[in-house]
């Protein structure tokens, strides 16, 4: 599954968001999006996922186009995993999990046997079958985050998308998180997520794509485009990239601010 | 499969009270009814024997069928309408405090029934015109909340609001230039909410459209369960939320309509009865939606059967569902969580 987005503009009542966005992932590929608070990140993903759709420009979902895809079909191809959010009544996590096989039920069918188990082995597969019962609105951050994780494979959809999957999880439960985000790439699946964190990008993606005023800033591999200068230009602070020999792994510092006098 | 079983339990259980009430409530009343008279005449009815065809109906046929018979039917569907709106309500507006009135179904039915009194339309006149009000009020509702800025379900509620008071505001002009001898009260009375005035071709009006609404809402009950994540979780998880919310509504407004235009205003049963099967089998719409309907049958039909037998004149129900249920509520809401 791959997806291409060429030459999208987005205006939200005459206000320009995006601008002539073009990228494209491949399968088995991650890309980290990167950008300051506000740049259009969520827009493009509503823009992906078909919530908005008077843009210009066009989306092409594995040689489909997305607009002419059906909310039911788009959904067995691309799946959401939104920050968290409370929920307006309580489900138990079986039920919020049992909610992504929906796309495979006809309009008035009730989930059957099948989907349970479908999301039954969503669950063992991130190992929280023991959460099954628990009230969703009272997991911590990780399950919860998890739980969403796990919905979106039990929705059989191959591209996932991610708006800022650890913004609002612990150190540990960040990297965790990340972690099982980082096996799907090798299932086949096509991994697209937000993050503030350039160190996040540099561990977990394979390629960037860094928005800046509603404009490409840069768009690559994320070895040859994360640069210092780039970081500068999207959040105008000073950074270092620094080798980690015995890691073999490259990260990033933010540096003091230079003395003006 | 626990959760499953024990959702399942509680709903034949429901289901099963609900028909021991019907079978005692045919028999309570100001004109007694043995069970054994009771059994014979259901037997005679569904088994035409020939002296039942040839004969004219004995009095105590006559009540069974002309009286009780539209009276337990309507405090059923008008129990189990109000209910399932409620939830649906809830559901589609993320809201727990969501009911049927929110949007305006209510008070448009209310200056419907107002004005047909005022015109001295007669009993079916009120019942139309009540219905037809209601369904204008919400249809108003909702063009205006599609032109709304911003978010699709706030811009629904407050125009519900709105609107809502503009009808209001219609029924207390109303009430102003009305008759006081007898226009006025015959408002008020019916603003209380009652269903001593049943009358048998009311609920054969209604009825067909509150079954149709009924089994809509039973069939894309799962789907509810999406919309209660918002628009944006709902249409990634495969669903047109805004066509899907379309047909919850007109649903929901549907069955409100039938019921309020046969029994006024019946308010609370809508906001509690939902709340309450939360409390039993959750919040997954696939159990609640069932139970709703089947507890709001049963609570209303026992009420009603308090109402007119409690004291030799009959206090209007919109105030016995109050009174009793209110404190009730209360007393449930004080109670430590968990008993879920």
């Amino acid at each position: 599954m791959s997806i291409l987005v060429k030459d999208l503009s987005f205006s939200y009542q005459s206000h320009p968001v995006l601008n002539d966005i073009t990228f494209q992932v491949n399968t088995g590929e991650i890309m980290a999006l990167l950008g300051p608070n506000g740049v259009g990140k969520s827009t493009l993903f509503r823009c992906i996922l078909g919530i908005q759709t008077d843009y210009s420009g066009s989306i092409w979902i594995h040689h489909q186009e997305a607009k002419r895809l059906s909310a039911k079909v788009l959904a067995s191809q691309i799946a959401y995993i939104p920050q968290m959010q409370k929920t307006a009544f309580h489900y138990s996590v079986l039920d919020m999990v049992l909610m992504g096989t929906t796309a495979q039920l006809q309009l008035f069918q009730q989930p059957g046997p099948l989907e349970r188990q479908r999301a039954l082995n969503a669950l063992e597969r991130f190992r929280i079958s023991h959460l099954a019962h628990r009230d969703f609105d009272r997991l911590s951050g990780g399950e919860c985050q998890l739980t969403l994780i796990a919905r979106a494979v039990a929705q059989g959809a191959k591209i996932l998308l991610l708006d800022e999957p650890t913004a609002s999880l612990d150190y540990g439960n960040t990297h965790r998180v990340m972690e099982e985000i980082y096996h799907l790439r090798r299932e086949g699946y096509t991994i697209l997520f937000s993050t503030h964190d350039p160190n996040q990008a540099l561990s977990y993606s394979n390629t960037i794509l860094a928005l800046h005023e509603g404009e490409v800033a840069a768009f690559g591999n994320t070895d040859q485009v994360l640069k210092a200068d780039l970081m500068e230009k999207l959040y105008q602070i000073s950074v270092s990239f620094e080798q980690i020999g015995s890691l073999q792994k490259k990260i990033c510092i933010p540096l003091p601010r230079k003395e003006v006098y | 499969m626990t959760n499953h079983r024990k959702s399942l339990w509680i709903l034949l259980s429901f289901s099963m009270l609900l028909f021991a009430l019907i079978l005692l409530s045919f028999l309570l009343g100001r004109y007694p009814i043995t069970p054994t008279e009771l059994f014979r005449a259901v037997g005679e009815r569904v088994l035409r024997t020939n002296q039942s065809l040839n004969r004219p109906m004995t009095a105590t046929e006559t009540v069974l069928w002309n009286i009780r018979l539209p009276r337990v039917l309507a405090a059923c569907l008008v129990g189990a309408c109000l209910s399932a709106a409620g939830a649906a309500y809830q559901g589609v507006f993320q809201n727990p405090m969501a009911s049927p009135d929110i949007l305006g179904a209510t008070a448009g039915a209310a200056f419907g029934a107002a004005f047909a009194i005022l015109m001295d339309f007669g009993q079916t006149g009120i019942v139309l015109s009540a219905f037809s009000f209601s369904i204008v009020a919400v249809a108003l509702v909702w063009m205006v909340g599609q032109r709304a800025r911003g978010s699709r379900v706030l811009g629904l509620i407050l125009s519900g609001i709105m609107i809502g008071s503009l009808f209001s505001a219609g029924t207390s002009f109303i009430k102003l230039v009305a008759d006081p001898q007898d226009q006025l009260p015959a408002i008020t009375y019916w603003l209380i909410g009652s269903l001593a005035g049943v009358q048998q071709t009311d609920v054969l009006f209604v009825s067909p459209i509150m079954i149709l609404g009924l089994l809509t809402l039973l069939l894309v009950r799962w789907r509810i369960n999406l919309l209660t994540l918002g628009d944006e979780q709902a249409r990634a998880l495969g669903v047109n939320a805004q066509r899907l919310r379309l047909l919850v509504i007109l649903s929901s407004t549907l069955i409100t309509a039938s019921a309020i235009s046969i029994s006024g205003m019946i308010g609370w049963v809508g906001l509690v009865i939902p709340h309450l099967s939360r409390r039993l089998v959750g919040s997954n719409y696939r159990y609640l939606m069932p139970l709703s309907m089947v507890f709001g049958a049963v609570f209303l039909l026992a009420v009603d059967n308090v109402s007119r037998t409690l004291m030799t004149t009959e206090i209007p129900i919109g105030i016995l569902t109050a009174v009793i249920g209110a404190p009730f509520f209360l007393f449930l809401m004080t109670q430590k969580e968990g008993t879920l």
